[in-house]
């Protein structure tokens, strides 16, 4: 089979999995929308600024569930030692990890959707640009989360502390990502007189696609015994 | 038993004299600059910092890369020594980087791409060696150490560009007269390579000091250890 | 204690992920004083270092005060950072060298 097929038929057990198994994704949507009602309540009721800052709890509100959600997605393969059997089949880690991260890209644009309209009405923000253009942010962003995030939750999945090695880990690495998601979220709730969108979309694919390379190539490594 | 010289302290030495030279030519030789006054001499300590810091963890991915390939302790040793010493470097240009703005530009911290890039780099790279911490195996230990510190590192050159992209700086072309003296070179550049000196005698004592660990660890698992042809007790546990 | 110290490096990481996001969402211009670019960017009809309250302490405005302390600061605060991690590694080697002589005594 090619890499392609491989990491097809991993990306498709995955949503097999979520599938059956919903409780996965209602607590993580929990989670997220308590996040967002968190933020509003931690700020000042000041309607200008909650529309100002709603990008940018947007995303911590989807960073902070992409932690539970990476976890979460290697917690079935470690519970059953299922990560064993995937590596003993002739499989290129590599299939394992696009695999592996695809979906989790598609739980976490799933996700953002559920979130942006919640965030739109609880801040008062509204989409001022074409929605595929907000689209493309939000895809490029959640998999520009995805890809190292699948990285380092497949390598913290069977450590001791795993729940504070993943964003202590993780965090750091995403600074670029969200500084240019929540730029461009930002600029989609706005005007954008300086036309910075297509460059903030390009810097964000130029992150991808490294981190989607590099990780490819790291994660055999680190699922290794 | 008498324990044979390391030979890595006579890089120590001639960091420490080289660094000794560097800043009394910095702090009493060289005059005051026109702006910035006395303050200007930290100048001599803080960029030779930068630069080290870079240079060590370029250091500490090319290590890494190489740990990843050959497995070998030796090779995991000295990349956490120079992630650790980089760390150091890194911390260190964060707090100098911090007092010097606090008289130049009225602020401790502000949005700059240096400033935020050298935060995400110390901790990034601190990250690294606090997941270092809860491996399970030395295997799993340099896989873990050296697969992150490549991440991290790619990460760095990004940090920067989006940062230096968006908002303006406070890190303006400098305003240094182009007529400056020897002994301003002298200063930093004996500062420079001194503390470039001191970092890789620092990493090779931290690195000795983490494989005499493992030789430990390895005796203590296995009382009859296997003893390799130096009379050295042999690591075990690298690859499973 | 392991994991206590993992926790107190989140902290800053947490920080630091927050603030961009925090400082992008809110400033779409920025509308400081930039006290080099002859231009008047905070709008209050002074220009560069004739807006003392907002450039009195910008470098090319005027001779910085107290400058030796801070020297003093920086240049102290670095030897400490290079003499307290030799230190630790030094005794840290010495430690791990006697214990193996130890062992090799007690076999």
């Amino acid at each position: 089979m090619s890499l392609l097929a491989q990491s097809r038929a991993v990306f498709l057990k995955d949503l097999l999995l979520a599938a059956r198994g919903g409780s996965r994704l209602s607590g993580v949507l929990f989670f997220a929308t308590m996040t967002l009602l968190l933020f509003s309540f931690a700020t000042e009721p000041d309607p200008e600024s909650m529309r100002r800052h709603a990008a940018g709890y947007l995303w911590l509100a989807l960073l902070l569930s992409s932690l539970l959600s990476l976890g979460e997605s290697f917690r079935a393969e470690v519970e059953d030692e299922a990560l064993e059997g995937l590596r003993l089949l002739p499989v290129d880690p590599r299939a394992l990890f696009y695999g592996k991260a695809l979906s989790n890209t598609l739980f976490l644009v799933g996700l953002s959707l559920v979130l942006l309209p919640l965030s739109l009405g609880l801040f008062g923000a509204e989409v001022k640009s074409s929605p595929g253009l907000l689209l493309a942010f939000l895809l490029l962003g959640t998999a520009g989360l995805a890809a190292p995030g699948s990285l380092y939750a497949a390598m913290t999945s069977r450590a001791r502390g795993q729940d504070l090695l993943l964003p202590l880990l993780l965090f750091p690495l995403v600074v670029p990502v969200l500084i240019a998601s929540v730029k461009g979220t930002g600029l989609c709730f706005s005007a954008d007189p300086m036309d910075q969108r297509g460059a903030l979309l390009q810097v964000l694919t130029v992150f991808d696609l490294i981190y989607w390379s590099v990780c490819g190539l790291l994660f055999g490594k680190v699922i290794e015994e | 038993m008498k324990r044979a010289f390391d030979k890595e302290h006579i890089i120590g030495v001639i960091g420490l004299l080289m660094l000794a030279y560097g800043c009394w030519k910095a702090l009493f030789v060289v005059p005051a600059m026109n702006h910035f006054g006395e303050v200007g001499r930290i100048f001599f300590m803080h960029v030779p910092t930068a630069w080290n810091a870079l240079l060590i963890l370029t250091g500490s991915f090319i290590l890494a890369i190489g740990a990843l390939f050959n497995r070998k302790p030796s090779w995991d040793a000295a990349l956490t020594g120079s992630v650790e010493v980089g760390v150091l470097y890194t911390a260190l240009l964060v707090v100098q980087g911090s007092i010097w703005a606090r008289p130049t530009f009225g602020i401790w911290w502000t949005w700059d791409p240096r400033l935020i890039t050298a935060a995400i780099l110390l901790i990034a790279f601190a990250g690294v060696l606090s997941a270092r911490s809860f491996a399970n195996n030395q295997g799993q230990r340099l896989r873990w150490t050296a697969v992150a510190t490549i991440v991290a590192y790619i990460d760095v050159p990004i940090v920067y560009f989006i940062v230096k992209w968006l908002p303006r700086g406070i890190h303006q072309p400098h305003s240094f007269p182009s007529t400056v003296s020897t002994d301003y070179h002298l200063a930093l550049r004996f500062n420079a390579i001194a503390m470039l000196l001191l970092g890789i005698w620092m990493t090779f004592r931290r690195a000795r000091w983490i494989l005499q660990q493992n030789a430990a660890t390895a005796m203590s698992a296995a009382p009859g250890a296997a003893l390799d042809a130096e009379g050295r007790t042999m690591v075990a546990g690298v690859e499973e | 204690m392991k994991q206590l110290a993992s926790l107190l490096t989140l902290i800053p990481a947490l920080m630091m992920a927050a603030s961009p996001a925090v400082v992008m969402a809110e400033s779409p211009a920025d509308q400081r004083e930039v006290c080099d670019d002859d231009v008047d960017n905070d709008g209050d009809g002074l220009v560069d270092c004739d807006d003392i309250e907002n450039c009195s302490s910008f470098h090319t405005c005027g001779q910085i005060q107290g400058g030796w302390s801070w020297v003093i600061a920086v240049y102290g605060l670095s030897f400490a950072g290079f003499a307290g991690y030799a230190l630790y590694i030094t005794r840290g080697l010495n430690r791990a060298r006697k214990e193996e002589a130890d062992n090799d005594q007690a076999r």
